[in-house]
């Protein structure tokens, strides 16, 4: 309770000085801090014998976070930055109440020449996720660890309408804890479940009129457990070829559509080559002024959520709105669906069978600004997950939280 | 595989030093010529860059998908945005009040003069492009499509968390002893919020 006092004056005083950094508007650095305090109806669910089902721990929470912006554009050159520390409390998660989260989002854009541009983009994720236990139960084991993207696209303006972009991509998954006696006195390693990712991909695109653009594309992708044993083995590589099409309907209504067919294929011998079609679909409309929508769906072979099936089959849609109920009072609305389909042909375990997992959520915030540089906020959020794989827990957990935000400087 | 990538490197470096020869000739050649009128995408890119909306937009992102992030946010001209359109002072004034977010001040939005009335007033001009610009800068309250999780694209999904501003986890961990007694079930993508 010590650390939250100190963080909250801490905010207090960097609230007081606001209004001085403020004033110097035109400053390529922005920070904004944002309080939000709620309450979670599921922070983790255990069987209870004396209950029919699964008995939820809920808990009051906090979540302070610190966003630093900062955007430098010169006449070649762009560089775009944002860090997002996040310290997120639990008032009743004994006996480790807090996680520890970190996001940092690097672009970075220079132009060689009005034909030639490079672009980089970078993300990271950190995230100190400490080993959960209630009573006797090990309700999450130790998960702290590192996401990295790195990206970069090298884009050569052929002829005004035609433009070919050249990318490579390199993505880092690694759990960071050492392996470790659990609870039970059972040893823990998540080596098996580091991995790396190259991609590389080639994308043609042709201006036909001033409202559309086709794409031709080809990638490649590689994906390598290098720490995994044979028996766990997931290495795969896949091939990717597709067409896609932008198209600007009218002044309120634009799209995209991408769609092709990708062919996986496994290092383990145990598993059959996999190929599939994908397609993804997005529209963007704007009702009136004062309304946004956007909506997409997509279809492919997809990375696993479980660690005992390959891949998976996923669809996914979703749908978002912007309204502005006035100049100061906005709101913002998501949903989204993912049905998630195994085929027990690829998995790990041969005692288990096909299943699906359906993921409702739904989202919203209403923000209302105070003057310049102070808005309220109040938050609600619901997610549901229905599976039948075996050993796999459905569950469901609603979200409420009220939140301050202010833009420091 | 891996001689592939080494191909596409290299395919990468001499495309670089080609194109940069090119690019010099062309630069050379511009100079002697007068400055030449804006378009629609060029706008764009600067103002994705000076709103910060770049994070939202997959690397390299196409025009229209500058197009998109911007109408995402409100902003866009009269007639909506166009490929080979060349900007006019009526769509500069209506994209910056917009993106200053200051239309409400806008007394008759169909009137293109209302809005450079609006800029006259807050004393910012609309002759130069480059001086425009800078009186923007990074929205706030800034939204947008999470690209990353609706994408099939290898070279553009991943873990994002946040579309329009609302928090968007679909596979939120909330774990159960009977998970941990059938096996290990960790996600393969990290689910840190």
């Amino acid at each position: 309770m010590k650390r939250i006092q100190i963080l909250a004056a801490a905010v207090l005083l960097l609230a007081m000085a606001a209004p001085v950094w403020a004033a110097s508007a035109s400053s390529p650095i922005h920070v904004n801090n944002r309080l939000r305090v709620g309450w979670d109806d599921n922070v983790y669910q255990v069987d209870d014998p004396s209950a029919s089902g699964l008995d939820k721990q809920d808990s009051f929470r906090i979540i302070e976070e610190i966003e630093a912006l900062v955007s430098l554009n010169f006449e070649r050159t762009y560089l775009g930055l944002r860090y997002r520390p996040s310290l997120v409390w639990y008032s009743d998660r004994e006996d480790e109440d807090t996680d520890f989260l970190h996001d940092l989002d690097l672009n970075f854009t220079h132009n060689f020449s009005p034909v030639l541009s490079l672009s980089l983009a970078d993300s990271l994720r950190a995230s100190q996720l400490p080993e959960l236990q209630d009573e006797t139960y090990v309700v999450r084991q130790d998960d702290d660890n590192i996401y990295n993207s790195a990206v970069a696209t090298l884009s050569y303006t052929m002829r005004p309408e035609t433009r070919l972009d050249l990318s490579g991509r390199y993505i880092l998954l690694e759990y960071t804890e050492d392996d470790y006696q659990d609870a039970a006195g059972n040893v823990v390693s998540h080596d098996g479940d580091n991995y790396y990712s190259m991609v590389g991909g080639l994308t043609l695109r042709q201006q036909l009129a001033s409202l559309t653009t086709l794409m031709v594309d080809g990638r490649y992708q590689s994906v390598v457990y290098p720490d995994a044993d044979d028996a766990d083995n997931r290495d795969a590589d896949s091939f990717f070829g597709g067409l896609g099409l932008e198209q600007t309907f009218s002044p309120q209504l634009i799209g995209n559509l991408r769609a092709g067919v990708e062919h996986r294929m496994y290092d383990n011998d145990a598993f059959d080559d996999n190929t599939q079609p994908y397609g993804e679909l997005s529209l963007t409309f704007l009702p009136s002024p004062a309304t946004r929508i956007t909506g997409s769906a997509s279809y492919s072979i997809y990375e696993s959520d479980v660690s005992n099936f390959m891949s998976q089959d996923r669809f996914y849609a979703s749908l978002s709105v912007a309204h502005d109920l006035t100049a100061k009072l906005n709101f913002y609305l998501s949903g989204a669906y993912t049905l998630n389909a195994y085929d027990a042909d690829y998995a790990l375990d041969p005692t288990l069978e096909d299943g699906d997992e359906n993921t409702f959520l739904v989202s919203m915030r209403l923000s209302y600004r105070l003057n310049r540089v102070n808005w309220l906020e109040a938050g609600y959020q619901f997610v549901m997950l229905d599976s039948d794989l075996n050993g796999r827990e459905s569950y469901e957990r609603n979200r409420v939280d009220l939140g301050w935000k202010i833009q420091l400087f | 595989m891996k001689r592939i990538l080494v191909y596409m490197m290299v395919g990468l470096m001499l495309a670089t030093t080609a194109a940069m020869a090119q690019g010099k000739k062309k630069a050379d050649a511009d100079k002697a010529q007068p400055s030449q009128p804006v378009t629609h995408p060029q706008l764009a890119d600067l103002l994705v860059k000076a709103l910060g909306l770049v994070r939202f937009l997959p690397n390299a992102p196409s025009a229209q998908q500058m197009f998109d992030i911007l109408m995402q946010n409100g902003i866009a001209p009269q007639d909506g945005w166009k490929l080979d359109a060349v900007v006019t002072k009526a769509d500069l004034a209506r994209v910056i009040v917009q993106a200053l977010r200051a239309q409400d001040l806008v007394e008759n939005p169909n009137d293109p003069q209302a809005w450079i009335n609006v800029l006259k007033e807050m004393g910012i001009s609309i002759d130069r492009l480059s001086e425009t610009i800078q009186s923007v800068e990074a929205l706030p309250e800034a939204i947008g499509q999470d690209v990353t999780m609706a994408s099939t694209d290898p070279l553009v999904k991943g873990p994002s968390t946040v579309q329009y501003s609302v928090d968007l986890n679909l596979v939120v961990r909330v774990l159960s002893e009977m998970e941990m007694v059938s096996g290990e079930f960790r996600p393969i993508s990290p689910t840190p919020h």
